[in-house]
């Protein structure tokens, strides 16, 4: 059976992919003094720099657009994102202390040039972002008593993301010297991204792009209700611990490498809704695609709107998720009432 | 054999026990309809019978403890259908019939032409082929029944259990599921369905007749003593009339 099998989603999918082209061309020439149009690919500002940034601010959003994608299937909320259940404010706690013990350990800070042990830095980053993920996951699960109560998880994960977030104020206001590191993380940035990033980005991607194919079925029957699934010979709660581990390792991946990017979870599942029924296979790929136009579309907005001066790029995710929803909202209100 | 039976039934929930010393049989060819007021343990009963609550006492399925099943077999062997928490509007009718195909699939792999070829027999069965690229969301809500009645359907099981499967429906939409569910026992399956509706109630094969989470009766519709029983459970505001070839039963 074909993955991408509904007859709207290949034309749907091949204009996702055809933006991401053009706004991969656009952010190798999106430059301080705006775009150049004969791009040099022996100059190393665009092999070096531009390069990976673009693609890495695109895998991040894909990451999150997938990450969004499967949130909103486990929880079966159009509303739900990976902030939800606390796990990107973990992951953002686990970079913070993983910084802590890194400066203690006298390791350089990632955007040091002088800094040479890419891999082992990006891989420990992203590792305690995934523990703290998977640990805020855990405790808003504790604190919400299981997954079965949609209303009691969502504010569990509230709780835990205001809590974790004050930690991680906490943790800046004693450790001084990381308020440049962690500030940047908390405003989302895709300057950061290098070479091995963006292939420890591809490679989780594509971990939990296959998850989210060979779970399909699962999600799928989920929507019929759980006990439903369960009189389908699902096992309910591993299959749902397993798609937990999937979205926190995604956001965590994301997260780890570019920082607090707000609304991008939220919205790429929005964007690529259809009246046309689609399985959750190509729901979520289509979303992560979405996904990573967005955050693409953000990277080079974040570079010329104030060029030579750059913006966080997570400002610029908050203010136009944050413009979309307000006008969804608006609409949905129009037309529907109150119904999501 | 047993094809599905209950003896010593007991569910609590908390302190409160909502099911007391249920002992019941399900025949073959034979539609149960389980009826009784607000809170008597009705769907507690049917979700305790289909294994998605941990209960105490033994359920039988196929002459076996359901307890000896792993989830898969027992998928294969108990459909079950509850309208309630569906959430599916993005998937389309073709796949979402599909989905009751689940237990007969192993994960590593997809449909087989089996498979397609019981999922189209069904949405055909359902009348429903039509629509099979629309999404649910689209549907109105008794179209919605229809396709998760042919999802259930689908799994091919020869027990099937339904919880309020046509709640809200309109006339000609009962009278289709009345003609399915009757076709469905006709072939030999076991149909046990909970059912608010009365006279949809009465043109089953028999009732069980719960009250305050015990089982008061178990007798087929045109038995007099099951008339009185449900007078007693109702609080005597029933009237049963009979036509040439059912029960009615108006309020008092």
């Amino acid at each position: 059976m074909s993955a991408i099998r509904s007859f709207n989603a290949w034309p749907m999918a091949l204009v996702w992919l055809s933006l991401s082209g053009v706004l991969f061309m656009l952010g190798l020439s999106a430059g301080s003094q705006g775009f150049e149009w004969m791009l040099d690919t022996s100059d190393p500002v665009v092999m070096d720099i531009r390069l990976p940034r673009t693609l890495g601010a695109w895998l991040a959003g894909a990451l999150l657009g997938l990450s969004g994608a499967l949130a909103q299937a486990l929880f079966r909320n159009p509303l739900a994102d990976p902030y939800l259940l606390g796990s990107a404010s973990g992951a953002t706690l686990g970079v913070g202390l993983a910084l802590v013990l890194g400066t203690w350990g006298g390791v350089h800070l990632p955007w040091d040039v002088q800094w040479s042990g890419p891999w082992v830095w990006r891989l420990g980053l992203t590792g305690a972002a995934f523990v703290g993920a998977w640990l805020a996951v855990l405790l808003t699960l504790m604190l919400a008593n299981g997954v079965q109560h949609t209303l009691r998880l969502l504010l569990a994960g509230v709780v835990v993301g205001v809590v974790l977030g004050a930690f991680t104020s906490l943790l800046t206001v004693t450790q001084p010297h990381l308020l440049p590191a962690m500030q940047s993380f908390l405003l989302g940035n895709t300057a950061m991204v290098n070479g091995s990033a963006c292939v420890l980005m591809a490679v989780v991607l594509l971990l939990c792009a296959l998850a989210a194919w060979r779970l399909s079925a699962f999600l799928d029957a989920l929507g019929l209700g759980e006990d439903t699934a369960k009189s389908l010979g699902l096992q309910v709660v591993p299959l749902r611990m397993l798609l937990l581990a999937a979205m926190a390792l995604a956001t965590a991946t994301a997260v780890a490498q570019t920082g607090l990017i707000a609304f991008v979870g939220l919205v790429a599942p929005q964007l690529i809704r259809s009246p046309l029924g689609m399985r959750f296979v190509t729901r979520s790929w289509l979303s992560a695609m979405a996904g990573g136009v967005l955050l693409c579309t953000a990277d080079i907005l974040s570079r010329v709107v104030l060029a030579p001066q750059e913006l966080p790029v997570g400002v610029l995710t908050a203010v136009l998720g944050g413009g979309y929803l307000m006008w969804r909202l608006r609409v949905m209100h129009g037309s529907q009432g109150d119904r999501p | 054999m047993k094809t599905l039976a209950a003896q010593g039934l007991n569910v609590w929930r908390g302190q409160r026990q909502v099911l007391n010393d249920i002992h019941v049989n399900f025949e073959p060819g034979c539609w149960t309809c389980v009826v009784g007021p607000n809170g008597a343990g009705k769907t507690t009963l049917l979700k305790a019978l289909a294994g998605l609550l941990p209960s105490e006492g033994q359920v039988w399925l196929l002459g076996q403890p359901l307890s000896g099943f792993s989830g898969r077999e027992r998928a294969r062997h108990m459909a079950w259908l509850s309208q309630n928490d569906v959430s599916l509007d993005d998937l389309t009718v073709q796949d979402v019939v599909m989905l009751g195909r689940l237990p007969h699939q192993h994960w590593w792999q997809g449909a087989t032409a089996t498979d397609h070829q019981v999922v189209d027999a069904c949405m055909q069965a359902q009348h429903i082929d039509a629509w099979r690229d629309r999404s649910l969301g689209t549907l109105s809500g008794g179209e919605r029944q229809r396709v998760l009645l042919a999802r259930a359907l689908a799994v091919a099981a020869p027990v099937l259990l339904m919880d309020e499967p046509v709640a809200n429906a309109d006339l000609p939409h009962q009278s289709d599921w009345l003609a399915t569910v009757r076709r469905h026992a006709a072939q030999g399956h076991t149909v046990v369905s909970v059912l608010h509706d009365l006279n949809l109630a009465m043109c089953a094969t028999q009732l069980v007749v719960m009250d305050k989470g015990r089982l008061v009766m178990q007798a087929p519709v045109d038995d007099p003593q099951l008339h009185e029983c449900l007078q007693q459970v109702f609080g005597h505001r029933l009237v049963f009339h009979r036509l040439p070839d059912r029960w009615v039963v108006l309020p008092a």
